[in-house]
């Protein structure tokens, strides 16, 4: 053990005393941090103008006769300009999944009987009409939208009332809380830390370690280290560790930014969120030693760390939704780890972007990690070793 | 008789259609300082490589101490001492905290104040290895080589590259490292270093033992008691009725070499030549044979070439 900490220890400071290193591994990432806040903090405060919410619709029975009045309800708010963009749904099931998963932001259900109901409010006015509102408690998005449902129903009822003369239409909505996140206001300084902090564990697992290894190696440190003791896992588990320390140190310099100067609240000293964190500096040193094990020259690991660091950080959402752009690039969106880590941290925090499942955001990454280390093992003898 | 250290039979090593190391054997005893010389490319560095474990042979067994233990073993590793030809640390390092690093590799170690005054890098204790000169480097490798105290040290070339002072320093300490008894094998292109640090001398070319011996043996071995070492001036080339000579070898441009017992015959007939031919001999000098003859009565190269 003392001798993976000593061998831990050198490379550390050798590392960590290189201007590069030192730069854009502990001052980069609060300098960013820093642009980030002072240009978009204000530009994302809350707005909803002009936002549209997204609603699913289930048919538990056609509309007909006077539940035609229903349908033109739903047909105007979804109209061009109106609050929602509707999507019918075959199951309720199936509009549940799109609910939890952020694809919808609300399901109106039209139950089986409506139609019979419609007709006995309307023409023998008596009993209701109950529609089932779907929502995620917490969601901001979602509760909005559920409000909204609620709001166009009362004037509904009102606006019959009031052309009825008298007659009296009580549709309700009977609202159903799908799950819940913790209620919070949009905070972007708050928001854009999982990117900066995700961006500063890149730069040291795509941009530092593969660059250390092949240099090493090319350098001749590797050749005269084969001819000591040390293990190969003892060199990569020094290796992990030296990283693991930098992310730390860069991290606790973010966080004392993040909480001295900009206030920034406690959910980022959650531990689920300290464990995502944890997560992506797994997830992305396994991906820089594979990315190690494919170059055997340093200008090779270069390109491709500089390559990879700039598409997974832009194109991951670290710092905008990256949802909406075309399908000819939003595949790649898919297909990056960074996608489901930084999402991943923003749910903890109780920001949901990306139209996916917990099960989804850790099952990627976990695969991800997996094929990376099975990858770099096959090719480590290749490309690490001496002969 | 002392204990074998290192065995080596019939070791193999090629590159394709190269035959790196082509069934060489030798053993080294304990305490012994064995110089392996040779040219660029004769397999000297591939042969001590696969001894340190490095390079893993295409045939032939490497078997050390009385456990005829293989160079990969973790034992093995604890009891050598690695001086690659080419030395390289981590960079942000200073000198004293490159050696604490390596000390830490090992069960046992010297202390880094003892090995630093031992290469004498007092004043560069605090020196990131960046900033070291090439023989700073060399010695601070050296050191390295010693941290774990081994009773082998491989020493690759230790010299090449250093200026003639910092090439003596280096020397003090090899012979420094010989009176501790530690058994030491040395590769170098320097016929000077190993005459002057060797027991005993293995000359390699083309991946093959071409000689091996004290340096006494061989230089016995050529038959020679001086070396007649002269230039030519005249005609252009040397016309080759005159170079038809038993024993005379081309050493470079105009100058050649002729090993002999008679020394007095051999001028004789170099005068009459040259005042045949019309040629002008200049820097007639006679010599005793040292192992670059060796090297070139062997080989018809020198050493360096």
């Amino acid at each position: 053990m003392s001798r993976l900490w000593n061998f831990t220890s050198g490379l550390f400071k050798s590392e960590i005393r290189e201007f590069q290193v030192m730069f854009w591994s502990f001052i980069f990432p609060l300098i960013l941090y820093f642009i980030l806040t002072s240009v978009f903090g204000s530009f994302y405060e809350s707005d909803t103008q002009g936002v549209s919410f997204r609603v699913g619709i289930v048919r538990e029975e056609n509309l007909a006769g006077f539940g035609k009045i229903i349908d033109e309800v739903i047909e105007g708010i979804s109209s061009e300009g109106g609050p929602f963009v509707k999507k019918e749904y075959g199951s309720i099931d199936d509009a549940l999944v799109d609910l939890r998963e952020g694809r919808q932001d609300i399901v109106l259900v039209i139950p089986a009987g409506t139609n019979a109901k419609m007709t006995n409010a309307l023409a023998l006015t008596v009993g209701e009409v109950p529609l089932r509102v779907h929502y995620i408690s917490g969601k901001e998005s979602s509760t909005i939208a559920s409000s909204i449902i609620e709001e166009v129903i009362n004037e509904v009822n009102l606006e019959i009332e009031r052309r009825g003369e008298g007659d009296f239409l009580d549709i309700v909505s009977e609202t159903r809380v799908v799950s819940a996140i913790e209620e919070k206001p949009f905070d972007y300084k708050e928001y854009i830390f999982p990117g900066v902090a995700l961006m500063m564990i890149l730069s040291v697992a795509l941009l530092n370690s593969p660059i250390g290894l092949i240099q090493y190696r090319v350098s001749g440190v590797n050749k005269k280290l084969y001819t000591t003791p040390l293990r190969s896992l003892e060199y990569f588990a020094g290796h992990f560790f030296k990283l693991i320390m930098t992310m730390l140190i860069s991290l606790v310099l973010l966080y004392l930014m993040a909480t001295f100067v900009y206030r920034v609240g406690g959910s980022i000293f959650d531990i689920r969120f300290i464990l995502t964190l944890l997560f992506s500096m797994i997830v992305t040193i396994s991906f820089g030693l594979m990315m190690a094990s494919f170059s055997k020259k340093l200008s090779t690991v270069a390109v491709l760390g500089q390559s990879l660091y700039a598409i997974m950080m832009f194109l991951g959402g670290l710092y905008f939704p990256v949802f909406d752009l075309p399908w000819g690039i939003r595949w790649l969106v898919y297909a990056l780890p960074t996608t489901y880590l930084v999402e991943l941290s923003r749910r903890v925090m109780g920001y949901q972007f990306a139209p996916l499942s917990i099960g989804w955001l850790i099952a990627v990454p976990l695969i991800w990690t997996t094929f990376s280390l099975v990858v770099f093992a096959v090719n480590f003898k290749k490309v690490m070793g001496y002969e | 008789m002392s204990k074998t250290v290192i065995e080596v039979m019939n070791l193999r090593k090629y590159y394709g259609d190269t035959k790196a190391v082509d069934g060489i054997e030798f053993d080294l005893r304990e305490g012994e300082v064995l110089a392996i010389l040779g040219p660029n490319g004769a397999g000297k560095t591939t042969t001590v490589e696969m001894l340190e474990g490095l390079r893993k042979p295409d045939a032939g067994k490497i078997e050390y101490f009385e456990e005829r233990l293989p160079p990969s073993s973790e034992r093995v590793k604890e009891e050598i001492g690695v001086q690659l030809q080419s030395s390289s640390f981590f960079e942000y390092l200073s000198v004293k905290e490159t050696l604490d690093l390596f000390r830490g590799l090992y069960r046992k170690s010297i202390p880094s104040k003892d090995l630093i005054k031992e290469v004498s890098m007092e004043d560069k204790e605090k020196t990131y290895t960046k900033n070291l000169s090439g023989g700073q480097l060399q010695r601070l490798a050296v050191a390295v080589a010693l941290v774990n105290d081994p009773r082998v040290v491989f020493l690759d070339e230790p010299t090449t590259g250093l200026d003639p002072q910092a090439r003596r320093m280096l020397w003090e300490t090899i012979l420094a490292l010989k009176k501790k008894e530690k058994t030491i094998i040395l590769t170098t292109h320097y016929m000077e270093e190993a005459e002057r640090l060797a027991d005993r001398i293995i000359i390699m070319d083309y991946g093959k033992i071409i000689a091996r011996g004290t340096l006494d043996d061989l230089i016995d071995s050529i038959d020679a008691e001086n070396i007649v070492t002269f230039g030519v001036q005249g005609e252009d080339p040397v016309p080759g009725e005159f170079l038809d000579m038993e024993g005379l070898q081309h050493v470079e441009n105009r100058e050649y070499s002729v090993t002999t017992r008679d020394v007095e015959r051999i001028l004789g007939r170099l005068f009459e030549r040259s005042k045949r031919f019309g040629l002008l001999l200049d820097d007639v000098t006679i010599r005793k044979p040292n192992l670059e003859d060796v090297f070139i009565t062997l080989t018809g190269r020198k050493l360096r070439d």
